[in-house]
């Protein structure tokens, strides 16, 4: 039996901006080309269909989600969804049940609407300094390997790696232990005049 | 119906209640009244599965969630029964029951915004028009999330359901005749677990060339009543019939077939549908939410018939 996600793997916190009833958030599915799952405080956009796609775009607003595609309020699976054909398919060995609810819309806060998000979506790999831009690649994670006009702005990094608290003398760690990147949101598309 | 002079005096009501500090929710309660009478009666999700409370002690915590979610036990099959000569044993089998999950989101209306000052020229029942469209919409949403796993149960036109090896979403030729309907009534007692339909979903353009059907295809003085009062809800080939007019849900001479809920699955209600009515100075605030969860846990007692 496979280990059971923590609770508290993935996600994001908003540190200022949100909950109010007038915060910009914005809800709709997956696109059904997104076959890994999409965690919480993963960078999407929505596309031509309507849907989330991974990622920023040059022009859609990037959102950052509030749940995660696997979260229990957002799908049920019972069955396996897709064959390579895309047809849904239901086997008998495998089959547990058909979701009424839900339906597999998933909510996030738009880059626009003014937020400080620290999220755990982040390329780890690289190091990050207050003020610097951050984008975000076909991944859903936030890079700093971003320049305006060039690369979709999503964000710019408020107080970095950390938490609102160290974890075990670690400032990087949020108060999970986890690695998590403070910034502000904040919405810069590509320069799209043409030469 | 209510007279001009009843509506006047739920609308003075209403406003009494919005206007004195921390009566927001007597409000609420009064409008509710409403809202709940016509969620039974409209939504047909409703009427085919119908809700079942769940309080937070019967909720199923898990460890990689901490958002609702209900278990429910599935009845297991067994192996047949056998013939044996005598001094020989039965042979075991060790018993597992497969259970599935059934989880929860919300449904929630737009929120209306209004200046309460602007409202005060209404004469028709405010809280009608504070709660109709919302409902509709709430109930829209409920039966179109509850037809998608039912169009996934039935699977593909005229294509074998691999859970029942029977085709269960079956195209049949010859229109809407006594006939037809009665091919229809075959798919699902077909399927392995012989269910028996027990409710009947049409829209209200197929239920008409049911209308059409005379004394000798329908039977005696009950074509004469549909001729003349037009379609009741009512039984008929031992069914109950529901007819919709969501014809987006439910398209042009198809006929979806239920049989009773507990062969189907569980449609849970966590959070009521309440109406959430706040009023900061001049500007009125309202919406409506509900939280449910549902799943379809066997598909056998799910049929669907085209008739072309």
């Amino acid at each position: 039996m496979a280990v059971p996600k923590l609770i508290t793997s993935n996600g994001m916190d908003v540190k200022k901006g949100w909950f109010d009833m007038s915060s910009l958030d914005y809800t709709a599915k997956i696109n059904s080309s997104v076959t890994t799952e999409v965690k919480a405080g993963a960078v999407v956009h929505l596309d031509s269909a309507g849907t989330f796609s991974l990622g920023a775009s040059d022009t859609a607003p990037a959102i950052f989600l509030i749940q995660g595609s696997t979260d229990a309020d957002v799908i049920n699976e019972g069955y396996n969804l897709n064959d390579v054909n895309g047809n849904q398919v239901i086997d008998r060995a495998t089959f547990v049940n058909i979701a009424v609810a839900p339906t597999g819309r998933i909510s996030g806060l738009v880059a626009t609407g003014g937020y400080e998000i620290a999220s755990t979506q982040f390329d780890s790999s690289k190091t990050y300094a207050s003020g610097e831009l951050l984008t975000a690649g076909n991944d859903g994670l936030l890079t700093n390997v971003a320049a305006a006009y060039t690369n979709p702005i999503v964000g710019v990094v408020s107080s970095g790696l950390g938490g609102m608290s160290s974890f075990g003398g670690d400032a990087t760690l949020n108060h999970h232990g986890l690695s998590a990147l403070s910034f502000w949101t904040c919405w810069l598309p590509t320069d799209q005049r043409t030469p | 119906m209510p007279t001009q002079q009843e509506v006047q005096l739920l609308n003075e009501t209403l406003f009494e209640q919005l206007d004195s500090p921390g009566m927001q929710k007597q409000a609420i309660d009064a409008v509710n009244d409403f809202t709940r009478t016509k969620m039974r009666e409209d939504g047909f999700y409703r009427r085919i599965m119908p809700p079942l409370t769940v309080t937070n002690d019967e909720l199923d915590r898990q460890v990689d969630t901490d958002k609702p979610v209900k278990i429910v036990d599935k009845e297991p099959d067994s192996p047949a029964a056998v013939s044996l000569p005598f001094a020989t044993l039965p042979v075991n089998f060790y018993i597992r029951g497969p259970r599935y999950r059934v989880m929860f989101d919300r449904i929630v209306s737009p929120r209306a915004v209004k200046d309460v000052d602007e409202l005060r020229t209404y004469v028709i029942d405010i809280r009608q028009v504070l709660s109709d469209n919302m409902i509709k919409d709430m109930l829209a949403e409920e039966d179109s999330k509850f037809m998608a796993g039912v169009n996934v149960a039935v699977g593909p036109e005229n294509v074998e359901n691999p859970l029942s090896g029977e085709v269960q979403n079956k195209t049949i030729s010859g229109g809407i005749t006594r006939s037809t309907l009665v091919e229809a009534m075959k798919i699902m007692p077909k399927t392995p677990s012989r269910f028996e339909v027990e409710t009947c979903l049409v829209n209200n353009i197929t239920i008409k060339e049911l209308m059409k059907f005379g004394r000798d295809e329908m039977g005696g003085d009950f074509s004469q009543d549909v001729l003349k009062n037009g379609w009741a809800e009512t039984n008929f080939l031992n069914c109950r019939w529901i007819v919709t007019i969501k014809q987006n849900l439910v398209l042009d001479n198809e006929l979806y077939m239920f049989a009773s809920p507990k062969f189907i699955g569980k449609n849970y209600e966590l959070e009521p549908t309440t109406m959430y009515i706040r009023r900061e100075a001049y500007m009125l605030e309202y919406f409506a939410y509900q939280t449910s969860g549902g799943s379809i846990g066997h598909t056998n007692g799910l049929a669907k018939a085209k008739f072309v």
